[in-house]
């Protein structure tokens, strides 16, 4: 192989993309030639130069926020194909729903309608604020457990001394294998909401605290009323998403969790307290 | 309700055990890709939402990581490529192909004239170098440079013949090298050594 050829393939070289002649025969020629050696240390050393500049960037933006985003969306794609199974996107099952109206209403029952109205609008936006919550805790929690730290803390004993002073709501920190993690106050369903984080080693339960005069229980929930001593509960059981209403003193509180196997009914994350 | 439930949730396991950690890359690239990381974060969640939507598309076994990139390289391509898209007539033809090796090996008092050069450029130089690239150029650049696909992986991510992936890499490591090498002359790193 001469100086020309060698120089032709020096880049497949560098990128091992020649064949296994080639290659041979290229690191045969750079031995004995001085100048195509020092060309192709040139060449190389630029290569590795620029691959190890670029890949030691790395983006301001936190990927842990990227990653709950992402799981946000990958949840929307779910819920979008566990909603009402006539079509997929909710659009096209409102199509259907809308056309099906005029039939059931002739009937006489317009639950069907309600059931999914309520749905798009009362549940799913709190359904997506637990799941992006839970993204995050499970983000945080893997955190915590790489670095062995300690601090699961966030403002979970803020939020208990808030709830107290201002609802005589009592929170517990621990229920059962549940620890209160976190709190944090978002505005969902056009109301400010004081929103929880329970966390076991498996599973996340959110827990939405909002004053009882900026939230009413939706309508087709009244039949699922279960009374325990100064609690009403509404049960909201759905595939993607389960959701308990409780109805205590002047507040709702709400718990939501997307693991089935916890029984949510169970799940009373406080008490009134004189 | 639906039945559904048990299969969607093993789905969304599996994808997230295959295709999440890979998204350190797929954002590295994006920002590369897209010159700015608020276009990059837009780019890779569409990855993930399109990836997963078209999970069962997917062959287990396969390439998980050349698959999410054909996918990113394909939404980069329809959507974020720059809409005027820069004319491919680079002069990049008039530059031998070891220009560089040219100009610094004619300072002659260096056996190693690369070190010198090198040591002084710093990080910002080389991704503006990168940035500056034609869109058509960069990617095969990033691909392959950044992320060490080989060129028929390239091929198939960005939908081009193995020649063209080829030609552009050449063409821009070229333009990469001369774009280095007038950054360091008018930085002052280094003196021009006119051909």
């Amino acid at each position: 192989m001469n100086c020309q050829e060698a120089l032709d393939l020096l880049y497949e070289f560098i990128d091992k993309e020649t064949s296994d002649i080639d290659t041979q025969q290229i690191q045969a020629h750079l031995k004995k030639c001085g100048d195509c050696f020092q060309k192709y240390r040139l060449e190389s050393s630029i290569q590795e130069f620029i691959h190890a500049k670029l890949a030691d960037d790395k983006p301001a933006a936190s990927l842990e926020r990227l990653k709950s985003k992402v799981s946000a969306r990958l949840d929307q794609v779910d819920r979008e194909e566990c909603g009402p199974k006539s079509g997929s996107p909710y659009r096209l099952a409102f199509i259907t729903v809308a056309a099906a109206a005029l039939l059931v209403l002739m009937i006489g029952g317009a639950g069907i309608i309600t059931d999914f109205i309520t749905h798009t609008s009362t549940y799913a936006p709190l359904e997506q604020a637990h799941l992006a919550q839970a993204h995050l805790a499970q983000a945080h929690l893997a955190q915590v457990e790489n670095s062995s730290g300690t601090e699961t803390e966030f403002a979970a004993e803020s939020v208990i001394s808030l709830m107290l002073e201002q609802n005589s709501y009592e929170l517990r920190p621990n229920l059962g294998e549940f620890v209160l993690i976190s709190g944090k106050t978002e505005e969902i369903l056009g109301v400010e909401m004081n929103h929880l984080t329970y966390s076991s080693s498996n599973a996340i339960v959110s827990v939405f605290i909002v004053p009882a005069d900026k939230f009413s229980i939706p309508d087709d929930l009244l039949d699922t009323k279960i009374v325990r001593g100064d609690l009403e509960l509404f049960d909201h059981n759905c595939p993607a998403c389960r959701l308990v209403f409780h109805v205590i003193g002047s507040i709702v509180v709400i718990t939501a969790t997307s693991d089935q196997s916890i029984e949510l009914l169970d799940f009373i994350p406080g008490k009134l307290v004189a | 309700m639906t039945g559904g439930t048990t299969t969607d949730r093993k789905k969304r396991t599996a994808f997230e055990a295959e295709a999440l950690p890979h998204m350190d890359a797929l954002m590295r690239t994006a920002v590369r890709m897209a010159k700015n990381e608020n276009d990059a974060e837009d780019i890779v969640q569409e990855t993930y939402v399109k990836a997963y939507r078209f999970w069962d598309k997917f062959e287990t076994g396969s390439n998980c990581r050349a698959w999410l990139f054909r996918i990113m390289t394909n939404i980069f391509i329809n959507e974020y490529r720059s809409k005027s898209r820069s004319p491919v007539t680079v002069d990049v033809d008039d530059l031998d192909d070891s220009f560089l090796y040219g100009q610094l090996s004619s300072s002659g008092r260096e056996d190693n004239p690369e070190k010198e050069l090198l040591a002084k450029i710093i990080d910002g130089d080389v991704r503006k170098a990168i940035d500056e690239l034609p869109d058509d150029f960069r990617m095969v650049v990033v691909l392959s440079f950044l992320e060490g696909f080989s060129y028929e992986e390239i091929a198939e991510i960005a939908d081009l013949q193995l020649g063209t992936v080829k030609s552009r890499l050449h063409r821009g490591r070229r333009l990469l090298q001369k774009k280095l090498y007038d950054y360091a002359v008018s930085n002052g790193y280094i003196k021009d050594r006119p051909k």
